[in-house]
């Protein structure tokens, strides 16, 4: 069992804890004095950078752009599309810092730039989200026997499974796992609550082994 | 949410789908967990899907160095400071608080995503203010014709008015002289020119109109033309008529 069963128990924070970001790193990026980013709190990097500080904002990309990419190529399946993505996301966010009321909840907002972004990208590349399960059923079925579906076609068909979610199911699931964010803030990317964003979750889980169960062979 | 699974208590829902999306069971769930073999598997299968989502994720990792470079590219395209408004003006300027420039950094990030419509925008004002500069140098009243104020007629004080068309009479009955004029017809061409310098009609471009009346030419050049001697005459000839 993978579980880790636990001691005691310890509430799981609802966000993710808050970046801990090299100064080297920082200073990487911007050859600007770079702030602290270690000590300092994801709210009060948003703060700053939304003061023009560009240290702060690329400590912010640094901390951000990964899980980021996560989500967003599970959307385009495309890295290279993701990576472009990405980018214009952060564009956008720094060219938009003014419009944040709660720089505590720039994370999510910052996501919600993203995923609208994928899901244009998608609608004028005309786009499918992914191989249907059925195409790669067909694919693994094709080459020899079913006994021999590798791990890349094992990843394919669950990436199609994936995609087979309802929306809500597949961005909670998504944004959960991929990117790692907490269900407050999956809630307020899903426009609902966290409890239903919990549901969600648990829903779109359920759904994917219930997928895996019927077409994965023995 | 008591329906994640049956038998599950309300108090251990949020337990059940953290154990899903961390992989970490707090004791009260193990307890249950340990009398419910069901939940276990249910729970385990669950599990393995989360762990195959982040394997599928870890192996699409592109590695380090393209989020190096990623965060490099993203930080070169930000504008700086001197390409145009940063978030500086449009920044919180305190508590609840806002500068009113958002506008304007929406205006620039659209004028830096559509060049040429911009450009055309801007050359589109620059062709309006073009064409509407001479009018409103030439308006009476020094400004836009459209906005000036109503001066009525009375831009000539009713003194000064009276100067010019004395003068005015005068230039043109001495003109009219040399001619031999009857005092009739003296009279009335008097009246005409009065008319005409009263009313503000340029007086050249009635001369033609006088000219097929009365057969010579009445231009004010005549006046130039005539000798201080011959103006002061006719000057004291007119005289007596008045």
């Amino acid at each position: 069992m993978n579980l880790r069963a636990t001691a005691g128990f310890i509430p799981l924070p609802t966000t993710p804890s808050e970046p801990a970001i090299s100064v080297s790193q920082a200073a990487q990026t911007t050859k600007l004095a770079a702030p602290d980013a270690a000590a300092v709190p994801l709210t009060a990097l948003v703060v700053r950078a939304q003061g023009g500080d560009r240290p702060a904002f690329a400590a912010l990309v640094r901390e951000l752009q990964e899980p980021l990419f996560f989500a967003v190529n599970r959307f385009t399946q495309n890295p290279d599309d993701a990576r472009d993505i990405v980018q214009r996301t952060f564009l956008k966010a720094w060219t938009r810092m003014a419009d944040l009321e709660s720089p505590e909840r720039f994370r999510s907002w910052l996501f919600s730039i993203g995923l609208n972004l994928a899901r244009n990208h998608l609608r004028d590349s005309g786009k499918r989200r992914g191989d249907s399960v059925d195409d790669v059923v067909l694919a693994a079925q094709g080459a020899d026997a079913v006994t021999q579906i590798s791990d890349r076609q094992r990843r394919a068909w669950l990436r199609a499974a994936l995609a087979k979610l309802p929306d809500k199911q597949r961005e909670c699931v998504t944004l959960r796992i991929d990117a790692e964010l907490g269900f407050r803030e999956i809630g307020e990317l899903a426009g609902c609550s966290e409890g239903s964003a919990r549901v969600n979750f648990h829903h779109g889980m359920r759904r994917l082994r219930e997928l895996m169960a019927e077409e994965e062979p023995p | 949410m008591n329906e994640l699974y049956p038998g599950l208590p309300p108090e251990l829902e949020n337990d059940w789908v953290d154990a899903i999306a961390a992989g970490e069971v707090s004791t009260a769930l193990a307890q249950f967990l340990d009398a419910n073999p069901a939940a276990r598997a249910e729970l385990e299968a669950l599990d393995e899907v989360a762990v195959a989502l982040r394997r599928d994720r870890d192996d699409a990792h592109p590695g380090a160095h393209f989020f190096e470079s990623l965060s490099d590219d993203i930080m070169a395209s930000l504008p700086t400071p001197s390409d145009g408004p940063a978030p500086l003006l449009g920044r919180k300027v305190g508590a609840g608080t806002r500068a009113s420039s958002s506008w304007w950094s929406a205006a620039w990030s659209w004028f830096g995503k559509r060049p040429t419509l911009a450009w055309a925008a801007v050359m589109a004002v620059a062709l309006v203010v073009i064409l509407a500069w001479p009018r409103t140098v030439d308006s009476p009243a020094g400004g836009i014709a459209e906005t000036a104020p109503d001066v009525g007629e009375a831009v000539v004080p009713d003194d000064d008015v009276d100067e010019v068309a004395v003068a005015a009479r005068e230039n043109w009955l001495a003109a009219a002289l040399p001619h031999g004029l009857s005092r009739d017809e003296v009279h009335e061409l008097r009246q005409l020119a009065s008319e005409i310098e009263i009313s503000g009609l340029d007086a050249d471009d009635n001369s033609d109109d006088l000219d097929d009346d009365w057969g010579f030419g009445v231009g004010a050049g005549a006046v130039e033309q005539m000798g201080n001697a011959e103006l002061d005459s006719a000057l004291n000839a007119l005289e007596a008529p008045r």
